[in-house]
C-alpha cells in the first residue's frame, strides 16, 4: 500500500551538526569507566608535574593541571587551542595507561587531552568559551576522576553532577563555573577533539536517553520473554488465536502466561496491545 | 529462530533502520483480491496485533537461505484498472499457487531502497529474494509463487529483474480512457502525492496541482505505461498484453509464459466469471460504459499525456505477437 515520506531514514551526508541532539548544554553520555582505575592512575603523577591554570587571583583558591596530549608535546602546556594535527602525546600519557585508555575508548581525532584540579575550597570565575561548542566542530568530553558530592558544576545557571567514571559532553559555550566547597582536591580529565559522526551518534544516542535513570517493570519484562516463547509455541498459540473480545483475550494472556511461570498484570498486556495497534496503524504514515 | 508459518507483512524503518514484521498465518492460503486484506483481517483479532513478531532483515535472509519457498515463477506489472486483480486470482485459483497481491512490505522495501541511493546495488537484491521466498513458503503444500506489484513498481523493473532474472513477467495496459474513468470515479491513494510520495511515480511535487487532479494521474500513468514500454524492449522474459485480450490470453501465450498446464485452464475460467475485486459478484464487462461516461475534458487529457505511449505499447505488442506467431 502506500505511505508518505515523512520518516526519511538519517543519512550520515545530510546530518546538520547544528541539531538539537548535538546543541543541548550538557548531555551525559551512554558510556561508563571503572573510577577506580582510573583513581590509579593519578598516583604515577608527581607533585611538581602540576602546574598552575587559574586566573591568577588568589582568592578564587587552586586550580592546575597536567596534560597527556598537548601541542607542544609537554605535560605542562595545557592550552587547549590550536589543529588536532598540531597536538602530540606527552611523556606522562605512557605513565597513565588506565587513562589514556579512557581517552582512546573516544572515536575522535584528539586535541588536547588534560587533568584539571579543582583544590579543596577553591572555585573557577564564572567564563564562556564562545568557539567552543559542536556547532564549531569542537567535541570536549568531561571525565571525573575524583569528585565530591560537594562539588558545584554549573552550566547556565543549572547544577549537573557528574559522578566518576561517567563521560559528560557539556557545552562549554554556556556561563559555567565550577566551585569546589568539599574539603578534597577534585580532578577532571578534559578531552578536547574534532566532531565527526562518530562523537554525532554518541551524542545523538545520549539526547534520546537524556532522562533520569529508569527500570523495565518486572511484568514488561516477563511480557516480553512470554512473547518471545508465544512465537515457537503452537500450543499456546491455538489458546489465544480466535479470541475476538479484547479484554477476553488481555486476561486469557495474563492466565496462560502465569500458568507459564511469567508473572504480569493486565495493565502490561493492555499497554503493550495498544503499543503493537499503533504502532500498526502508523505504518500509514511513516516508514 | 522458527520462522515456519510467518508472514512478512511489513518492513517497518525504525532508528537502526529497517526491519521485518511477520504475522503468523499457520496454513492459511493468501487467497483475498489483495494482500492487505488478509493482513487486515488478522489484525482486526488482538492476537495478531499482540503477536506480531519483529526480526532483522539479515535474520530474514539466513532464514530463507535455509527454508527458500516456492520458486518465483511470475511477476505481474500494469498500469492500474486493466485486469492485474484478475490476473491474481486467476493464479490463486490453483492450489499449487501462492499469489500476493500487491503486499505492502514489497513497497516499502522498494521505497527504502528508493530513498537510500548509495545501498550497494547487492543489499536490496538480497533482501527482495529473502522477502519474496518469505512470501512464498509454502503453507499447503504449494510448488509456484507470483508476484503482482504495484502500479508504480515497473519503475523498480531493472531491480527486480536483478533480483529474479529467470522470472517471466508481464506489463498489463488498458485503453487509458478507461483507466482514466476508472480512476476519476474512484481515485487511487497513489495519485494523492501525500500518499504516495510523488518520486516513487518519478514524478515532482510541483507535477500535482489541485485543479488539475486528471493531469497528474494521466502524466503518472504515461510514466508507468513508458517505463513498461521500454522494460519490454531492452529488458528479457516480459510480455506486453492488453486488457482487451483478457481472459482468453491467460489460456494462451501467459499459459507457457507463466508455467502452468491446459488443466489449469477450467479453474482460471470459473474466477474469469467473477469480478475480481468483489468475489462473489459477477462480472460485468464495462469497457463501453467507461468509454461513454469519457467527457471532452478527459479525452483531450488523455490526448494530451497518454495516447501516444498507449499507441506506442500497441505498436511494439502487436509486432511481437505477429513475429513471433504467439
Amino acid at each position: 500500500m502506500l505511505k508518505a515520506f515523512q520518516s526519511l531514514p538519517l543519512k550520515r551526508g545530510d546530518f546538520e551538526i547544528g541539531s538539537p541532539a548535538v546543541n543541548r548544554p550538557w548531555i551525559k553520555l551512554p558510556l561508563m569507566f571503572d573510577p577506580a582505575r582510573l583513581r590509579s592512575d593519578i598516583g604515577a603523577i608527581s607533585s611538581a608535574a602540576w602546574v598552575s591554570h587559574g586566573s591568577g587571583d588568589e582568592s578564587l583558591g587552586e586550580w592546575n593541571g597536567v596534560a597527556l596530549r598537548s601541542k607542544s608535546g609537554l605535560s605542562e602546556d595545557l592550552a587547549p587551542w590550536g589543529a588536532a594535527e598540531e597536538f602530540r602525546d606527552t611523556p606522562l600519557s605512557a605513565r597513565c595507561i588506565q587513562l589514556q585508555a579512557a581517552a582512546e575508548a573516544l572515536k575522535f581525532e584528539k586535541r588536547s587531552v588534560r587533568l584539571l584540579r579543582l583544590h579543596a575550597a577553591s572555585q573557577t570565575c564564572e567564563i564562556r568559551f564562545p568557539d567552543l561548542c559542536m556547532t564549531r566542530g569542537e567535541v570536549r568530553i568531561h571525565i571525573p576522576v575524583i569528585t565530591d558530592e560537594d562539588v558545584e558544576i554549573v552550566v547556565a545557571n543549572r547544577r549537573v553532577m557528574p559522578r566518576p567514571g561517567e563521560a559528560w559532553s557539556i557545552d562549554f559555550s554556556q556561563p559555567h563555573f565550577i566551585h569546589n566547597r568539599s574539603s578534597n582536591d577534585c580532578i577532571y580529565m578534559v578531552i578536547d577533539g574534532v566532531t565527526n559522526d562518530w562523537a554525532i551518534a554518541l551524542l545523538e544516542n545520549a539526547a534520546r536517553n537524556a532522562m533520569t535513570e529508569t527500570f523495565e517493570p518486572a511484568g514488561v519484562a516477563n511480557l516480553r520473554a512470554f512473547r518471545e516463547m508465544v512465537f515457537e509455541d503452537a500450543e499456546i498459540q491455538a489458546k489465544l488465536l480466535d479470541i475476538t473480545d479484547r479484554r477476553l483475550f488481555i486476561q486469557e494472556v495474563v492466565r496462560v502466561g502465569a500458568q507459564c511461570g511469567y508473572a504480569f498484570y493486565s495493565a502490561e498486556v493492555e499497554s503493550a496491545l495498544n503499543q503493537s495497534k499503533h504502532d500498526w496503524l502508523m505504518r500509514l504514515v511513516a516508514i | 529462530m522458527n520462522l515456519v508459518g510467518w508472514l512478512p507483512v511489513r518492513i517497518a524503518w525504525r532508528e537502526g533502520g529497517p526491519r521485518v514484521e511477520w504475522t503468523l498465518m499457520g496454513t492459511q492460503r493468501l487467497l483475498d483480491p489483495f494482500f492487505v486484506q488478509t493482513v487486515q483481517r488478522q489484525m482486526a483479532k488482538p492476537f495478531y496485533q499482540f503477536f506480531r513478531r519483529e526480526t532483522s532483515m539479515e535474520e530474514m535472509v539466513a532464514w530463507t537461505d535455509a527454508n527458500p519457498g516456492a520458486p518465483l515463477r511470475g511477476m505481474i506489472f500494469h498500469m492500474s484498472r486493466c485486469g492485474s486483480t484478475l490476473i491474481g486470482q486467476q493464479l490463486a485459483a490453483l492450489e499449487m499457487n501462492i499469489v500476493a497481491s500487491e503486499p505492502e512490505p514489497l513497497d516499502e522495501l522498494l521505497q527504502i531502497e528508493h530513498r537510500l541511493p548509495d545501498l550497494p546495488r547487492a543489499t536490496p537484491v538480497r533482501w527482495l529474494r529473502a522477502l519474496v521466498a518469505a512470501m512464498g513458503q509454502p503453507r499447503n503444500g504449494e510448488q509456484a509463487f507470483y508476484l503482482k506489484a504495484d502500479c508504480w513498481h515497473i519503475h523498480c523493473l531493472d531491480l527486480l529483474r536483478d533480483a529474479f532474472p529467470e522470472t517471466p513477467w508481464i506489463f498489463l495496459y488498458r485503453d487509458p480512457i478507461e483507466v482514466m474513468v476508472s480512476q476519476m470515479r474512484m481515485p487511487a491513494a497513489w495519485t494523492v502525492p501525500s500518499l504516495l510520495h510523488p518520486s516513487m511515480l518519478r514524478m515532482n511535487w510541483t507535477d500535482w496541482d489541485p485543479a488539475e487532479l486528471d493531469v497528474y494521474r494521466a502524466r503518472a500513468l504515461a510514466k508507468v505505461c513508458s517505463a513498461g514500454l521500454r522494460g519490454a524492449q531492452k529488458a528479457a522474459g516480459g510480455l506486453l498484453v492488453n486488457y482487451r485480450e483478457l481472459p482468453e490470453a491467460m489460456y494462451g501465450r501467459l499459459l507457457n509464459h507463466f508455467g502452468l498446464r491446459e488443466e489449469d485452464v477450467p479453474a482460471m475460467r470459473k474466477v474469469a466469471q467473477q469480478d475480481a475485486k468483489s468475489p462473489g459478484s459477477k462480472f460485468v464487462s464495462d469497457e463501453s460504459a467507461k468509454q461513454t461516461a469519457a467527457g471532452g475534458r478527459l479525452r483531450e487529457v488523455v490526448a494530451n499525456h497518454i495516447l501516444e505511449i498507449y499507441g506506442q505499447l500497441e505498436t511494439e505488442r502487436l509486432a511481437r505477437v505477429e513475429g513471433r506467431g504467439c
